[in-house]
């Protein structure tokens, strides 16, 4: 099997521009930047001459695909399956029964059972269970397909996110964003192809090694757009600075890399920094536009729930942080970004999903939290003709236990068995598949694990997850491993 | 499948059921993995013989015993770890059709006639041809005529096979620019630069390089090149990413060891078994901390199996950072691409077996990741010493009755025991005898296979190890120090030939082997493997001296060439310079563009060594940790002005100044750092606090050195910075920036400006750590800072009550009825901005009213702030970021009126009875972003007279703030980020 490795060794025909801009990489080879930057006029002020620029293109994906962008809404804690979308009717009836169950790795010991308090129904035309803890979401059930039997191999945190992102439990492997990055490039103009947004709680666990690129570029890293302050790093002009002094500045620094690269000629590097200026001065513009909601009209504000109040819970946020991420995120990919991950939860305990000290409690901080939002975003991208075009994940880094934890019904770790939603481009809206036992504890009929979830994201995003790969330390490295992983074919359209 | 059609009917009942009900099973459950196509696990069940020859476990079954055959085991799921088929259970019936037919015996048809033998395993091989990969033969150097350089006459010949020649040498300018920047990562100052262009000494040059060389920075330049290659950092990764206690220590035993010049062979030998040399000594045990640096997981699910993931880390690096080989590939299966098999891997392996799992606990003589730091000699005698000062007292503690009298005993017995030592990071091992070390199969702990014992790798070497044999009570097997023997050797074809490439590369830009960690099979091949022999030669006979190695690198002209590309014959024939045609001109390094901007500031600390300091973290930066500002500390200004190598390296917190510009990675060895080009590094330099206050140091530096003429000023600037004088043109691009910029300021010199700095979230202890004035930054003579109201901690978490942020209140004194006016100016990530009025501060909350103008709301809003906060009024008001924007506030008894935009009516009127009147201070927050006040003007009542103008008492004069702006472009000029 061919390894599908994207031309790395002359970035300038595998990426538009200004992706290029944002990440000329080591391998910068270009005598072209010049060229480039001629279109721009610069140096009709700076003078050089260049060689004419070459055609740019997005890298072209291993199979056709309408799928170009992906927005994963990572429920970081690990949601509850069995209180969301895996019914369990035995479990319910058998409340309070004592089990034998694997808690944590190999430690299998006696639990009393906790049957969901939730009422469920079945909804839509495919009759997909969820429960009424997401009634909106509910209203979208022909558009998801539910994966009920994905498993993982860490009961932490720590490792289970790591794991989630970049398939291994082991730190210093590249993510899932970096290796569509990777393998597609990004179409956007000014825009980092990969962006990741946090919850205003904090971070998760482990921080950025989870949008980390690993041992690739560090081009292909997540870049986080904050919620809060300056969306990405030293964006603003310092304190005291206008636009127009840093404009003025800026000017200043091109005219003298100018002289400095008259007497330097054939350093491309050279070239590529100085235009980096330039694109840090548009990126002060494109960033804002496209973190700036105030051009949605108020229909669409509200759909998000960005108007609603906070839950009566004192950790709540209300629908309104979450929503504006996911407002923002399909502006994102409106603007082409590839892959955008939200984390939904932050913090410890009941400030995320990880429901220790009592899952109903967590379910009403954190579902309305998500509800509304997801659902907005559901029928917004439909609306504008992006669902087809846009890969929608949801899931978190494992699932919970069938058996009851503290004393407010809380629910431990559980990665034997937990659930994922997938919705839009490539896939089979309203299907449930795979199945956990009675319980809903552990994963049994088509049964996957996390690397098939991969495989199937980067099946749908047009890349093969068998052939793509990155050759480091000696090996092809993938992302799924050497040991392949399979499409999870059941929910493809 | 085209013999099952073949097969006759058999008569055996056995085999009867087989046939019928097992064959059928096995084609529909199991064949896709374990038949024709693939046999995952090296298992075919897709004939009698495969089933019976089993996997790469062996065996999977126990002909009448099913409770005890892994077929039954796995379609059980009985194991977590041996679950088949692993996406669906097969059904009650199917799993007891399986038992009972091994209780039967596991009756198999005879298949000898037919075809579907598991094909022989490809067995691995060392061919010759592997013996031959040029870094597997021993160094053959060239011969070179005495008197020449013999780096000039190798890279010379290939040039000149070509019809190439060398560049002319560069201009001592730019030559001692090149070796500071190599030798020791710091720009030289003008007047060194002067100093060597006007020595007439014939050996100014050599001279210029021993004198660098003697330099402690030396130590800290070359010392983080080796950081990088040991994946070096101070914690320990993974959910809680606690520190590594002591890494620091091993980090200054680097920087010592280049310093002092510690031979190469013995730097090897101290890392690798540093605590079974002969003459061991705590500096000797510190370097074991080389095999601590790793990652670390405090909960993994797999403990044996985080064990082998903590030695392969240990071998994996090893073998990279020594021996330029990826060992680590044959850790589940044979080498793809190298002569390295999987036995190999675990043979390698065993040298490392008797290490004790890390832990990180930390404080006790039995600690495996420490050790005290001491000669292991001094700690064994110490040891022997306590037990017998410990045993009497033992005794009579066991005697005693008295409570008052045990407690004394136990106390002294924990006092001596604990030794109170100072500790380093080390290995330990449990005992002279290692744990056996077998193969894994897959790389699955849970899997073992053959046995193996120590040995070098097979295509390198054809004999066994000479394995010392310890004591009974020798504190470890020696074997690492066998293995330490071998790698720091003379014979081995690979450890000269690595070190001398990263030095070259460090150089050059560019090893003579590009791949500086992949000296295998798919790696490069050198560029000039000749010179690469000789290099590797001169050095082990040089005694394996870095110095001496640096040395003649750099008197080559090969080295002292120009970097320039004028030579267009040249240029076109080898664009990519890999026949040494010119030097190369190369990018700084993340930390050396760093301590390059302090020492132009003339800012840089030089204290060297110790556990680190802490950069400052802005609050975006913050807001992305789970805990933030968790395990971080406030380091004073002056630590944060010492050499980046003393960063504290926390693994989930990388400094963003440094990570922009394609800092180390902390997981797996570096040889080669990238140099991406990319937009956030411009705004890094542009406009990062870091930047803006060396740019301020800078100015005052310039003003202090040259006096307050102007030009004299830009030709200091450029003269600290680059080390030469502007051109007319440089002068008159900055005069005309200078101009501009003090017209901008001026027209701003009234403009108070604050800007928060905190996450919506903090760890309580670092919440602690901050002075108000950290969470929100201003003017700071006239104003006193608040961090406005967080919510009690929640898991060691305080979060922000929006509502009330930090805020800042003028000490110019109360007014209880009056006017505010100004123009508010909000920044692009600016959430919001509020006017304080009739403010006070209680417990860090302020009290009082606020006219917020919301940007997401596009509304001003008249709250005020009580017990509870309550919006009074609001009113729709457009918020553009960047313009300043009139507003005016008049609040006069229970009236309150607020202009906005130059409106002739007020846009928001209000009658307050609730709280009128009461006096207070006027304020000023904001939240996301930087909000400023322009022209701001106080009523105190309504006389006319006492209309007072509140500017920044402390602001920068217009000139001086022009000359940091022209400071912080000079920082900008690619001439400083790139060395020549």
């Amino acid at each position: 099997m061919k390894p599908f490795r994207p031309a790395l060794s002359n970035p300038l025909c595998t990426g538009t521009r200004r992706q290029f801009l944002w990440q000329a990489g080591a391998g910068f080879a270009g005598v072209a930047l010049s060229g480039l930057l001629e279109k721009d006029g610069f140096f009709a002020r700076a003078a050089a001459s260049a060689p004419p620029a070459p055609t740019l293109h997005v890298r072209l994906p291993n199979r056709p695909t309408r799928v170009k962008s992906c927005i994963f809404l990572f429920m970081y804690g690990g949601p509850s399956q069995m209180d969301l979308f895996d019914y369990k009717p035995e479990l319910q009836k058998r409340d309070g029964q004592t089990v034998n169950l694997e808690q944590r790795r190999k430690d299998v010991k006696p639990g009393k059972l906790l049957g969901s308090k939730r009422k469920w129904a079945q909804h839509g035309q495919s009759g997909l269970w969820v429960s009424d803890a997401l009634p909106q979401l509910a209203r979208h059930a022909d558009k998801l397909a539910v994966i009920k039997s994905l498993y993982a191999d860490s009961f932490a945190h720590g490792a289970a996110m790591i794991q989630m992102n970049s398939g291994r439990i082991i730190q210093g492997h590249p993510s899932l964003g970096s290796w569509l990055d990777y393998g597609l490039g990004t179409v956007n103009q000014n825009l980092p192809g990969y962006v990741v947004m946090l919850d205003q709680r904090g971070g998760p666990i482990s921080g950025s090694a989870n949008w980390s690129s690993g041992f690739m570029p560090a081009t292909h890293q997540g870049t986080v757009f904050r919620s809060t302050g300056q969306p990405i790093l030293n964006l603003d002009p310092a304190a005291g600075y206008t636009a127009g002094m840093q404009r003025d500045l800026i000017d200043a620094a091109n005219t003298l890399n100018a002289e400095h690269l008259a007497t330097r000629p054939g350093y491309s590097e050279l070239q590529a920094r100085i235009a980096s200026y330039e694109l840090a001065f548009q990126l002060q513009n494109t960033a804002p536009e496209a973190l700036d909601l105030t051009s949605e009209t108020a229909a669409t504000q509200e759909m998000y729930g960005l108007n609603d109040p906070k839950g009566d819970h004192p950790l709540a946020l209300g629908p309104a942080p979450f929503g504006r991420q996911c407002l923002v995120a399909r502006r994102l990919v409106e603007r082409g970004v590839r892959f955008v991950q939200i984390y939904h939860g932050g913090g410890h305990q009941q400030q995320n999903w990880d429901a220790h000290n009592g899952v109903e409690e967590n379910l009403k901080i954190h579902c309305p939290e998500v509800d509304k939002p997801i659902s907005a975003l559901l029928t917004d991208l439909e609306q504008r003709g992006l669902l087809e075009e846009t890969l929608v994940v949801w899931g978190g880094e494992f699932g919970r236990q069938a058996v009851s934890q503290g004393e407010n019904g809380g629910r431990d770790h559980n990665p034997k068995g937990f659930t994922y939603f997938m919705a839009g481009g490539g896939v089979r809206g309203g299907t449930s598949y795979g199945e956990t036992d009675e319980f809903g504890h552990e994963a049994v009929v088509n049964r996957h694990h996390l690397k098939d979830l991969h495989a199937t994201i980067l099946h749908l995003m047009g890349l093969d997850p068998n052939k793509l790969a990155y050759f480091y330390g000696g090996l092809d490295q993938r992302l799924v491993g050497v040991e392949g992983a399979e499409v999870i074919r059941g929910i493809l359209a | 499948m085209t013999w099952l059609a073949q097969a006759l009917e058999p008569t055996d009942p056995g085999v009867q059921f087989f046939e019928r009900t097992i064959r059928p099973l096995l084609a529909d459950q199991c064949y896709s993995c374990h038949g024709p196509e693939k046999q995952k696990g090296h298992l075919r069940l897709d004939s009698p013989a495969a089933i019976q020859a089993g996997g790469e476990n062996g065996a999977i079954l126990i002909p009448g015993k099913p409770d005890e055959s892994r077929l039954l085991i796995a379609v059980r799921y009985g194991n977590p770890d041996l679950q088949m088929p692993p996406k669906q259970r097969l059904t009650s019936r199917q799993v007891s059709d399986l038992a009972e037919w091994v209780k039967r015996g596991a009756p198999l048809p005879d298949d000898s006639a037919t075809a579907g033998v598991p094909p022989p395993r490809k067995q691995f091989q060392i061919t010759e041809k592997d013996r031959q990969h040029w870094a597997f033969l021993p160094l053959n150097p060239p011969v070179v005529p005495p008197a020449t350089n013999a780096i000039d006459a190798l890279v010379g010949a290939e040039l000149k096979a070509r019809g190439l020649d060398f560049n002319p040498e560069a201009t001592p300018r730019e030559l001692v620019r090149r070796v500071y920047f190599d030798l020791i990562g710091l720009p030289p100052t003008p007047e060194e630069i002067e100093a060597y262009e006007q020595n007439p000494a014939p050996d100014r040059y050599e001279r210029l390089v021993d004198r660098l060389l003697a330099r402690p920075q030396y130590g800290e330049r070359w010392g983080r090149h080796w950081l990088d290659v040991v994946r070096f950092a101070q914690s320990n990764g993974y959910e809680r990413d606690g520190e590594k206690y002591y890494a620091w220590r091993y980090r200054d035993y680097v920087i010592n060891a280049f310093n002092t010049d510690k031979p190469y062979d013995r730097f090897i030998q101290e890392q690798l078994a540093g605590d079974e040399l002969p003459d061991a000594t705590a500096e000797t045990v510190t370097a074991t901390g080389f095999q601590r640096l790793g990652v670390f997981d405090d909960e993994p699910d797999d403990k044996v199996m985080a064990g082998f993931d903590a030695l392969d880390d240990v071998l994996s690096t090893s073998s990279t950072a020594f021996l330029g080989l990826t060992l680590g590939c044959a850790r589940c299966h044979d080498h793809k691409f190298d002569p390295i098999s999987q036995a190999d891997y675990y043979s390698m392996l065993s040298f490392f077996r008797g290490v004790r799992p890390f832990e990180s606990a930390r404080s006790s003589p039995e600690s495996p990741g420490f050790a005290p730091l001491l000669a292991p000699a001094e700690f064994r005698a110490w040891q022997q010493r306590v037990q017998t000062e410990v045993k009497p007292l033992e005794a009579t503690l066991a005697a005693t009755k008295d409570d008052a009298e045990k407690k004394r005993l136990t106390g002294e017995i924990q006092r001596l025991k604990a030794g109170g030592f100072d500790w380093t990071l080390a290995v330990r091992e449990g005992g002279p005898k290692p744990p056996p070390t077998h193969v894994l199969v897959r790389g699955n702990a849970s899997s073992p296979g053959a046995a193996v014992e120590p040995a070098f790798l097979s295509v390198l070497s054809s004999t066994s190890p000479t394995l010392p044999e310890p004591a009974a009570d020798a504190p470890s097997s020696g074997r690492r120090l066998a293995l330490a023997g071998w790698i720091a050797s003379p014979k081995n074809p690979l450890t000269a030939r690595v070190f001398v490439n990263r030095v070259w590369h460090h150089h050059f830009g560019r090893g003579l082997v590009k791949t500086t960690t992949d000296f295998g099979r798919v790696g490069s091949p050198p560029t000039h493997p000749q010179l690469l022999d000789w290099l590797a030669t001169e050095f082990i006979e040089r005694g394996w001296s870095v110095k001496e190695l640096h040395r003649l690198i750099l008197r080559s002209h090969t080295y002292r060439q120009s970097s320039r590309t004028d030579n267009a014959r040249a240029l076109a024939a080898d664009p990519d310079n890999r026949l040494l045609w010119r030097q190369n001109l190369r990018r700084l390094e993340a930390e050396i563009i760093r301590d390059s901007v302090l020492s132009i500031a003339g800012d840089l600390n030089y204290t060297m060594g110790g556990r680190g300091f802490f950069p400052h973290l802005s609050g975006e930066v913050l807001a992305g940790q789970s805990r933030p500002g968790l395990d971080w500390d406030v380091s004073s200004d002056a630590e944060r002005s010492r050499r980046s190598v003393y960063t504290y390296v926390r693994r989930t917190m990388a400094i963003p100044l440094l990570e922009s510009f394609d800092y180390s990675n902390t997981t797996s060895p570096v040889g080669e750092r990238g140099t991406t080009t990319v937009a956030p590094q411009a705004l890094m330099l542009l406009n990062d606090d870091f930047l803006h206050r060396q740019a301020a140091a800078l100015a005052a530096r310039v003003i202090r050195e040259a006096g307050d003429d102007p030009a004299a000023q830009v030709r200091r600037a450029y003269r600290l910075a680059v080390g030469r004088s502007p051109t007319s043109k440089e002068v008159s691009v900055a005069n005309q920036l200078r101009e501009r910029q003090i017209t901008a300021f001026s027209a701003l010199s009234s403009r108070l400006t604050f800007r928060p700095d905190v996450a919506n979230a903090l760890s309580s202890g670092y919440f602690n750590l901050l002075q108000p004035n950290q969470f929100l930054c201003g003017p700071q003579s006239g104003w006193e800072y608040h961090r406005g109201f967080w919510a009690p901690e929640y898991e060691g978490i305080r979060v922000v009550e929006k509502n009330r942020s930090p805020f800042a209140l003028w000490r110019g004194g109360q007014i209880t009825n009056g006017a505010i006016a100004a123009r508010l100016l909000l920044s692009g990530s600016c959430e919001y901005a509020g006017v304080l009025f009739r403010s006070r501060s209680e417990n860090d909350t302020d009290f009082g009213y606020e006219v917020r103008g919301d940007v997401r709301e596009q509304q001003l809003r008249l709250i005020r702030h009580g017990k509870t906060s309550v919006t009074l009024a609001t009113a729709p008001a457009q918020l553009i970021a960047g313009r300043p924007t009139p507003i005016r506030v008049e609040f006069d008894g229970s009236t309150i009126r607020v202009w906005w935009d130059g409106a002739p009516e007020p846009v928001l009127q209000i009658e307050d009875r609730e709280r009128t009147a009461t006096g207070g201070q006027l304020g000023l927050r904001t939240w996301g972003g930087s909000a400023s006040l322009d022209d701001l003007t106080v009523q105190n009542s309504f006389a006319a007279a006492d209309r007072l103008r509140v500017t920044p008492d402390d602001a920068t004069p217009p000139g001086l703030r022009a000359l940091q702006s022209l400071c912080l472009l000079i920082l900008n000029l690619n001439e400083v980020v790139y060395v020549d």
